[in-house]
């Protein structure tokens, strides 16, 4: 699980890097490297991690959560999710793929259908 | 001095050249391209969690990011950039009361810009403003 004492600084290597452990990581900022290097943000994990927004995250089938805190919700869960309009998203970021394991996401929404809202709220809320 | 050659820097559909700003303390913006988080960025670090008050002019405003529309944001003659063949692509509702991880925009007014890669949300009378573009008469 993170730890914010011990939560090291973002590291330098942003583009290449497909495994962070126990680093700050700026969502936007990964997302500018990523632009820029080509390379996108797929597959990568991240371990007890500090992971900052403002960002809406587009989830894949294969992407996971594990053990995962998301931060303030102003006193309502619903608040980190947003639901799409359209078939399709513009302006989201595309995390397909990733694995996130006992980390806090900070300003961080999700994007997402009803039925995927209601299971996500269903692991971060399991009842009685 | 500048290290930035206008002439390097690739044309808009704005029909100018590329002109990234770099004062973000401005309150009016004219002809000046940003990422929407970089003003953002300069806004938090002013603790001021909403962009409030800021006029743009003739500017591009990138994304990828999602703003959220609150009172006072107004949008006059602006391009709200490609949405894959359907308005509504670029727009999303929230669930909740507050829409965490989007930027909030209040009191701003847009004048002749061109988005890219912005997605929008806000109320649903925000939201079907928003699905009504390009369709009006």
């Amino acid at each position: 699980m993170y730890d914010i004492d011990k939560t090291a600084p973002m590291p330098a290597d942003l583009a290449e890097r497909t495994e962070f452990k126990g680093v700050v990581v700026s969502i936007p900022a990964l997302l500018e490297a990523s632009a820029i290097s080509g390379k996108p943000i797929e597959g990568r994990k991240f371990i007890d991690c500090v992971l900052i927004g403002p960002a809406i995250l587009a989830m894949s089938e294969e992407t996971k959560f594990i053990g995962c805190q998301f931060g303030s919700v102003e006193g309502d869960e619903r608040n980190l999710f947003v639901r799409p309009a359209g078939s399709r998203v513009i302006g989201a970021v595309s995390i397909s793929g990733c694995h996130f394991e006992g980390c806090l996401l900070n300003g961080l929404g999700l994007v997402g259908d009803d039925g995927f809202i209601d299971a996500f709220l269903g692991i971060m809320a399991p009842k009685a | 001095m500048s290290f930035v050659d206008s002439a390097q820097m690739p044309m808009l559909g704005l029909g100018r050249r590329f002109n990234p700003a770099s004062d973000f303390s401005k309150t009016a913006f004219v002809n000046e391209d940003m990422a929407l988080y970089d003003l953002f960025g300069h806004h938090l670090r002013t603790n001021r969690a909403i962009i409030d008050g800021v006029t743009f002019t003739g500017c591009r405003i990138e994304g990828p990011a999602i703003a959220l529309i609150l009172e006072g944001t107004r949008f006059d003659t602006t391009n709200f950039g490609e949405s894959k063949g359907d308005v509504a692509n670029l727009v999303l509702r929230p669930t909740g009361a507050m829409a965490i991880g989007t930027i909030p925009l209040r009191n701003c007014t847009f004048i002749g810009c061109e988005f890219y890669m912005l997605g929008f949300t806000g109320n649903e009378s925000v939201v079907e403003d928003l699905l009504m573009i390009g369709k009006e008469a």
